[in-house]
C-alpha cells in the first residue's frame, strides 16, 4: 500500500487534470448505465406494455413517439459518451505516461548521484530493466488500471443500485456469482506473474546460450562439439515449452471460466427473470435491460485478472525502483564545502585506509592500509604492484569515486571531502583502464568534458594525444561516429581519444589507470609519447603493470596487499634490491624483450570480429517478449474494456 | 510491423505458407480437432442469441413456462459447450503453436551450427539471434492466434450476417449500413496507428540506447562532471518518446469511442425501426432482442481481422527470413566419399595453398576486395614440431590456421595431414584430433568442469584433475568456492584473464589432440602469472604438432619453425636464430620493436 501511495504521489503535480480525467471517467460510466434502461423502455414501448422502466417520457406520448425519442436519445448519449470517453481515455494514458516520465527522470537523476561502489555491485542490465520495463508497468498501473478500478466500482455500484431499485429479488440472485468471479480473477491474476517470470527466465537462459554458441562458434566447431551444443539447446528448448504450456493451461482454464460465469448470469436471468415476466412482476423490457447490464459487467470481468496482475507487478516494481531511489548517495558535496579555487595540485595521502563494502549487505574487504605519500605539482607518481594490490582503488580515492575509510587525502592542504565535488572533479583528468566512448562523433567524444570547446581546441588536444593522424584518415574525420553505429576503433585508438578527452579539460591533476595495458608496443610507444606531453605541468598519478612504462617517474610507489612496501625513484628502488628490483629483473629478463616484439604478431586479424556483445538491454528482451506474447493473449480482452 | 512492411520478400506468400505448414504437419490430427472445436464454438456462440429469441417469443410471449425453461437450459448447455470448447481450442492452439515454434527454433539453431565460418563473417550474431527470438515469436503468434482466429472470425461474421438476414432481411440490411463506417474507421485506425506506432518504437529505442549508454559510461560521466548535460540529453529523448506515445494514444482514444458511437447508431436503428415493426406486428420481440445481441457480437471479429492483417504481414516476412536461413547450404560439408582420418601422428603439409574470402554480392560494398588472402603457401611440419606464425595485422596468420581446421577451403592447393587430404576427410574426425586455444579463450557460461570437458565430454574427474595439475590450473580451481563445479559465468567473467587462459590450455590438453592451434592472448597479465602461463604452454605443446600465432618473444624463440608472413605470403622461414642471423624482415621487426619498447 505504501508503494501504491508513493506511486500515486507522482499524480500530485497533475491533480487538476487527474480530477478532470477521473470525473470524465465516472461520467462516461454513468452515461453507459443509461443505455440499457433506454433499451428496456424501448422494448416495452414496442410491445405496448406499461413497463416499469419507461418513466422518462411524458405519459401522454404514444409508443411510437417514445420509440423514436429513445432511438434519438441513444444516439445523443452515445455521442456525448464518445466525447467524454475520448477525454477520459486519452487522459488516463496521459497521466500514466507523465508519471512514468517523471519516475524515469527521477530515477535517472538519482542514478547519476550514486557512487562507483553502487555500479560495482549492480549489472547495467538490471538497471535497464528497472528504468525501462518496470517503469512501463507502473505506467500501466497508474494510467489504465486505476481508471479500470474506478470504472469497475462505479459500474458495480451503479448496476446493482439500479437493479435493486427495479427488482430486489432478481438483483440479489445476481450478486451470487460475483464473489466467484473475483475469486477466479484473483486466483489467476496472482499466478500470472510467477509463471511468466519462469518463462522469461527459461527463455533468457536459452537465448543466452544460443548467443554464446553463436558468438564463439569457432570454439564449438573447433572442438567438433556441435552435438553437445544441440543437446544443451534441446533441454533449454523443451523447458521453455513446458513452462509455456503451464501458463497456457491456467490461462485457458481461467478465461473460459470467467466467460462462463457471465453466461451463467444470462441463464439465471432467463430462468428467474423469465418467470417473473410470466408472473407479470417485471416487463420484458426490464429483462432485456437486466441482460444489457450483464453485458456491461462482462467487459470489466475479463479485465479483472489483468488488473490484479498489473497491480501486483506495479507494487513489486515500485518497491525495486524506490529502493534504488532511497539509496542515499554516500559521496556528495558536504554542507559548507568550499571552492578549491586555482589549485597547484599538491596531493597528500595521510595514513589512508580503505575498506570496501562498508554496507551491511556485503562482506568487508580491506583494500588499503595506512598509505601515506606526497605527490608534488609537476611530478609523476607511479603506482605499481600485482593484480589486486589496491592500485586502482588508490587513485580512485583522489577524485572521490570512493571515500577513504580512514586518514585523509588533501589537495593543496585542503581535504578533498571539504571541496565541492563538482569543482574537485573538474580539476582531475581521468583516463580509465577500460576506455568508454560514447556513440557520438569523435569530436563530441573528445569534447566530452568541455562541450563548448572549439574545433581548434579539439584538434589540438587530439594532436597532443597522437590521435589526430588516424582521425584524419576516416572519411568523415572528426565527424566520424564511433561505437555501435559507427566505426570500430582499436584499443589503442580508443585510448588515445580518451587521452585527448582528458587533455582537453586541461586538468591540474591527471590520473592514468594502466592506459597502455592492452595495446601492442608500437601503439604503446605512441601513447607513451602522447602521455609525456600530457603530463607536463600537472600532478600525475599513473598505475602501470609494465615497469618499463614508469621507470622515468619522479617517484614510484610499490603496493602489496594494500600497503606501500617500497617507495622511491626507479634507480633507488633497483639499487634497494627488494621486491621492485626483483620484479624489474623478472620483467626485463622475461617480459621486456618479448613485450617488445608483440607488435609484430599482433593478431587482430581474427577473421571474424568478435561478435558484438548485445547491449545489456538484451537481458530484457526475452522478458519483454514473454510479456508481449502474453499480452497478445490478453490484449483483445483488455482493449475491449472501455 | 514496420519491418514487415519495409521488408522485401524473396518468395511468394504461397510458398512461405506451404513450407511453414510443414512445421504444423506433425500435429495435423490435433489441428483437425481444433478446427472441429472451432466450428462447434463458433456455432454455439451464434446459436445463443437465437435461443434467447426463442425463449422470449415461445416462452414469454406465448406464456409457456415449459418452453421458457427448455430454451433457458438449452442456452446454458450451449454456453457450456462454448466455453469448454474454447478452453480446449485455445489450449491446443497454444500447444501446437509452441511445439511448432520449438521446432523452428531448433532447426534454426542446428542450421547455424552447421553453417560454415564464411556465413558468420557476413552475418552479425545479433541478426542471427533475431531469427530465433523475434521472427520465431511473430511466427508463433500467427500460428497460435492468427490462423484459427481468422477462420473463426470470418465464420462468425458470415454467420451473424446470415442469421440476421434470415430473421428479418430488411432490418438486417438497414443495420448493415453501419458496417462500412465500422470497417472504414478500423482500417483508418490501423493505417494511422501503424505510422505513429513506428515513431513510438523508434523513440523507445532511442530512450533505451541513451539510457544504456549513460549508465554504462556513468563513471566517465561522473569523472568529467557531465551529469547535467547527460540528464538533459536523457530528458530530451524521453520527451520525444512521450510526445510520440501520446500521439499514438490519441488515435486509440478516437478509435474506441468512435466504434462505440457507430454501434450505438446500430442499436438506435434496431430499436427505432425494429420497434415500429414490433408495434405493427411485423416482427417478434425476440427477434428484436436477438438483433441487439448480434449487434454486440459484430465488432470484435472486425477489429480482430484488421489486426490479423498486420500479423500476417509480419509473420510472412519473418517466415521468409527464417526460410532464407534454413535454405542456406553450408559451404563446408563432408564430401560424398569422405573417410575418417586415422589416428594422426601430426605431419602437416601445405602445398601451394591459395585462398581468398568469398564475399557475397550484397556485401561487396563493405569495401573489402576479393584479393587473395593467402598466396601459394608451402609449409611442411613434422610431428611434434612447433610453428610460430609472426606478422603484422592482416598478414594472413589467422586465415592460415583456420584453413588447417577446414573452417574454409582453399581455392587452390592441398592441405595434408599424415598424407591425407583434409578436404576429403570427415570434418568430425579432423576436428576431433585438433584442439584450439583462441585468443579470447572462448569459455562457456557453465561450470569449470564442463568447460574443461568441452573437447572430451567423456573425461573422468580424475582425468580432468590430472590435466589441470599439469597446466597448473588445479590450484586456483580448487580454491574457487565450488572447486570444479564453480560456474565461470558468461565469457568466464568470474575469472581473471590469466585464469581463463589456463582453463583454455587445460581444455585443449584434455582433448589430447595431435595438432594444436594457439592464438596467443595479447592482454597483459602480471609477471608471476606470465611465468605460469609459459610453463603451462610448454606442457600443452609437448609432443604435439602446434601452430602458434605468437605475440611474445619467449614463445617465438621456443618454436621449431618461425614463419614470418606478410600480405598473405611467407616471406621468411626458419628458426629464431637463423632469422636473426639472416638480418632480414624479422630482424628489422625485432630490433625496431625493441627500440620502441624502451
Amino acid at each position: 500500500m505504501k508503494i501504491v501511495v508513493r506511486i500515486l504521489r507522482y499524480l500530485r503535480p497533475y491533480w487538476r487534470i487527474a480530477v478532470l480525467v477521473y470525473a470524465g471517467l465516472i461520467a462516461a460510466t454513468l452515461l453507459t448505465l443509461i443505455t440499457p434502461s433506454l433499451i428496456g423502455s424501448a422494448i416495452d414501448a414496442a410491445l405496448g406494455a406499461e413497463g416499469t422502466s419507461s418513466t422518462i417520457f411524458p405519459a401522454n406520448w404514444t409508443n411510437k413517439e417514445k420509440l423514436t425519442a429513445t432511438a434519438i436519445l441513444i444516439i445523443v448519449i452515445a455521442a456525448l459518451r464518445g466525447l467524454v470517453n475520448f477525454v477520459q481515455r486519452y487522459g488516463t494514458q496521459w497521466l500514466g505516461r507523465k508519471i512514468a516520465y517523471d519516475i524515469r527522470l527521477d530515477l535517472f537523476t538519482h542514478l547519476q548521484r550514486l557512487p562507483f561502489s553502487f555500479y560495482d555491485r549492480i549489472r547495467i542490465g538490471q538497471l535497464m530493466s528497472r528504468a525501462v520495463g518496470d517503469v512501463d508497468e507502473i505506467r500501466f498501473f497508474a494510467g489504465i488500471v486505476i481508471g479500470d478500478i474506478i470504472n469497475l466500482i462505479v459500474l458495480l455500484v451503479g448496476i446493482y443500485g439500479i437493479m435493486f431499485s427495479i427488482n430486489a429479488e432478481l438483483a440479489a440472485i445476481f450478486l451470487i456469482p460475483i464473489p466467484l468471479l473475483f475469486w477466479v480473477a484473483y486466483a489467476f491474476g496472482s499466478r500470472i506473474e510467477p509463471l511468466v517470470s519462469k518463462i522469461r527466465e527459461a527463455r533468457g537462459g536459452m537465448y543466452a546460450r544460443i548467443q554464446e554458441n553463436l558468438s564463439q562458434v569457432v570454439v564449438v566447431k573447433a572442438f567438433a562439439n556441435e552435438d553437445y551444443a544441440r543437446n544443451k539447446f534441446d533441454e533449454d528448448n523443451s523447458e521453455v515449452l513446458r513452462r509455456w504450456l503451464k501458463l497456457a493451461f491456467l490461462f485457458t482454464l481461467a478465461l473460459p471460466t470467467v466467460w462462463f460465469i457471465v453466461g451463467f448470469l444470462s441463464f439465471l436471468l432467463l430462468i428467474y427473470g423469465g418467470n417473473q415476466v410470466l408472473d407479470d412482476e417485471i416487463s420484458l423490457g426490464t429483462l432485456v435491460e437486466f441482460n444489457a447490464y450483464v453485458g456491461l459487467l462482462a467487459l470489466p470481468a475479463h479485465r479483472l485478472a489483468f488488473m490484479i496482475d498489473v497491480t501486483a507487478r506495479a507494487i513489486a516494481n515500485g518497491k525495486r525502483i524506490f529502493s534504488i531511489m532511497d539509496t542515499t548517495p554516500e559521496i556528495k558535496t558536504r554542507i559548507g564545502a568550499q571552492n578549491p579555487g586555482e589549485i597547484t595540485g599538491c596531493i597528500v595521502f595521510d595514513d589512508v585506509s580503505f575498506v570496501y563494502g562498508a554496507r551491511e549487505d556485503e562482506p568487508e574487504v580491506e583494500v588499503l592500509y595506512n598509505v601515506s605519500f606526497k605527490a608534488q605539482p609537476d611530478t609523476v607518481t607511479a603506482i605499481v604492484g600485482t593484480t589486486g594490490s589496491g592500485k586502482t582503488t588508490l587513485i580512485d580515492l583522489v577524485p572521490r569515486f570512493y571515500d577513504v575509510s580512514g586518514g585523509s587525502i588533501t589537495i593543496d592542504g585542503m581535504d578533498v571531502r571539504d571541496m565541492s565535488l563538482k569543482l574537485l572533479r573538474a580539476q582531475v583528468g581521468y583516463v580509465m583502464q577500460n576506455t568508454f566512448l560514447f556513440n557520438a562523433t569523435i569530436e563530441e567524444n573528445v569534447a566530452f568534458g568541455r562541450p563548448n570547446a572549439t574545433r581548434e581546441e579539439v584538434v589540438e588536444a587530439a594532436k597532443a594525444a597522437r590521435a589526430h593522424d588516424f582521425i584524419m584518415e576516416f572519411p568523415e574525420q572528426y565527424e566520424t561516429l564511433v561505437g555501435e553505429r559507427g566505426v570500430t576503433l582499436s584499443g589503442g585508438q580508443r585510448q588515445r581519444i580518451a587521452i585527448a578527452r582528458a587533455l582537453l579539460v586541461d586538468p591540474r591533476i591527471l590520473i592514468l589507470d594502466d592506459a597502455t595495458a592492452s595495446v601492442d608496443s608500437r601503439t604503446e610507444y605512441q601513447i607513451r609519447a602522447a602521455l609525456e606531453h600530457l603530463m607536463q605541468g600537472r600532478t600525475t598519478l599513473i598505475v602501470a603493470q609494465r615497469l618499463s612504462t614508469v621507470m622515468h617517474a619522479d617517484q614510484i610507489i610499490m603496493l602489496e596487499n594494500g600497503r606501500i612496501v617500497e617507495q622511491g625513484t626507479h634507480t633507488e628502488m633497483v639499487k634497494l634490491g627488494g621486491r621492485y628490483a626483483n620484479l624489474w629483473r623478472l620483467q626485463t629478463d622475461q617480459e621486456m624483450p618479448e613485450e617488445d616484439i608483440r607488435g609484430i604478431g599482433r593478431s587482430d586479424d581474427n577473421i571474424k570480429p568478435r561478435a558484438p556483445r548485445p547491449p545489456e538491454m538484451e537481458d530484457r528482451t526475452p522478458e519483454k517478449r514473454a510479456t508481449a506474447e502474453f499480452s497478445s493473449i490478453t490484449k483483445h480482452r483488455r482493449e475491449e474494456g472501455k | 510491423m514496420s519491418e514487415a512492411q519495409d521488408y522485401q520478400r524473396t518468395r511468394p506468400i504461397s510458398e512461405i505458407l506451404m513450407r511453414l505448414l510443414s512445421f504444423v504437419r506433425p500435429h495435423r490430427r490435433r489441428m483437425g480437432g481444433v478446427v472441429i472445436l472451432m466450428f462447434i464454438t463458433s456455432i454455439a456462440s451464434l446459436i445463443a442469441p437465437t435461443l434467447v429469441r426463442q425463449a422470449i417469443d415461445r416462452g414469454l410471449e406465448q406464456r409457456d413456462q415449459d418452453a421458457l425453461m427448455m430454451f433457458a437450459f438449452a442456452f446454458l448447455a450451449v454456453k457450456i459447450i462454448e466455453v469448454v470448447g474454447l478452453r480446449f481450442q485455445m489450449f491446443n492452439m497454444i500447444w501446437i503453436g509452441q511445439h511448432a515454434i520449438m521446432k523452428v527454433r531448433e532447426n534454426l539453431f542446428f542450421k547455424y551450427l552447421d553453417l560454415h565460418m564464411g556465413y558468420y563473417d557476413h552475418n552479425r550474431v545479433g541478426d542471427m539471434m533475431a531469427r530465433i527470438t523475434e521472427d520465431s515469436n511473430s511466427l508463433q503468434n500467427f500460428i497460435t492466434w492468427g490462423v484459427i482466429n481468422t477462420i473463426s472470425n470470418t465464420f462468425t461474421l458470415i454467420g451473424i450476417v446470415g442469421l440476421m438476414l434470415f430473421y428479418n432481411w430488411s432490418l438486417a440490411l438497414l443495420t448493415f449500413t453501419i458496417l462500412p463506417a465500422m470497417i472504414g474507421l478500423t482500417l483508418w485506425w490501423r493505417k494511422r496507428s501503424e505510422v505513429r506506432y513506428r515513431a513510438v518504437r523508434e523513440a523507445v529505442g532511442q530512450v533505451s540506447a541513451t539510457l544504456q549508454e549513460s549508465l554504462t559510461g556513468m563513471r566517465i560521466v561522473q569523472a568529467f562532471v557531465r551529469e547535467y548535460r547527460e540528464r538533459e540529453r536523457f530528458s530530451g529523448v524521453a520527451t520525444t518518446e512521450l510526445t510520440a506515445s501520446l500521439r499514438s494514444d490519441q488515435l486509440a482514444s478516437i478509435y474506441m469511442p468512435g466504434i462505440d458511437i457507430i454501434s450505438q447508431v446500430g442499436v438506435a436503428i434496431v430499436l427505432g425501426v425494429g420497434g415500429f415493426r414490433v408495434i405493427n406486428g411485423d416482427m417478434s420481440a425476440g427477434t428484436l432482442v436477438a438483433f441487439l445481441l448480434y449487434l454486440e457480437m459484430f465488432f470484435n471479429p472486425i477489429r480482430d481481422l484488421a489486426m490479423r492483417l498486420d500479423q500476417f504481414q509480419e509473420a510472412s516476412a519473418a517466415g521468409d527470413r527464417i526460410l532464407n536461413v534454413l535454405d542456406t547450404e553450408s559451404d563446408i560439408q563432408d564430401v560424398p566419399d569422405a573417410r575418417d582420418l586415422p589416428v594422426l601422428t601430426g605431419t602437416v603439409e601445405m602445398r601451394d595453398v591459395s585462398f581468398k574470402y568469398i564475399i557475397p554480392e550484397n556485401e561487396a560494398k563493405t569495401g573489402k576486395d576479393d584479393a587473395h588472402v593467402l598466396h601459394e603457401i608451402n609449409l611442411k611440419v613434422e610431428p611434434g614440431q612447433m610453428v610460430a606464425l609472426v606478422g603484422h595485422t592482416g598478414a594472413g596468420k589467422s586465415t592460415l590456421v583456420r584453413l588447417l581446421g577446414r573452417f574454409y577451403e582453399p581455392q587452390a592447393g592441398t592441405i595434408l595431414f599424415d598424407g591425407h587430404d583434409i578436404c576429403r576427410a570427415t570434418l568430425k574426425s579432423l576436428r576431433e584430433q585438433m584442439a584450439w586455444v583462441p585468443q579470447d579463450t572462448g569459455l562457456f557460461a557453465t561450470t569449470v568442469k564442463e568447460n574443461l570437458q568441452y573437447g572430451r565430454p567423456d573425461a573422468t574427474d580424475a582425468q580432468i584433475e590430472a590435466a589441470a595439475r599439469e597446466t597448473g590450473a588445479h590450484e586456483f580451481i580448487a580454491a574457487l568456492p565450488k572447486g570444479y563445479e564453480t560456474d565461470v559465468e558468461e565469457g568466464g567473467s568470474r575469472l581473471s584473464a590469466g585464469q581463463r587462459q589456463l582453463i583454455s590450455f587445460t581444455r585443449a590438453l584434455l582433448a589430447d589432440p595431435a595438432i594444436i592451434v594457439l592464438d596467443e592472448a595479447t592482454s597483459s597479465v602480471d609477471t608471476v602469472t606470465e611465468l605460469q602461463m609459459q610453463a603451462a604452454l610448454g606442457k600443452l605443446l609437448e609432443g604435439r604438432t602446434s601452430f602458434v600465432i605468437a605475440h611474445r618473444l619467449s614463445t617465438i624463440t621456443r618454436a621449431d619453425q618461425v614463419v614470418v608472413m606478410d600480405h598473405g605470403r611467407i616471406i621468411e622461414h626458419g628458426t629464431h636464430e637463423e632469422l636473426i642471423a639472416q638480418g632480414g624482415h624479422y630482424y628489422d621487426l625485432y630490433t625496431t620493436q625493441l627500440q620502441g619498447g624502451e
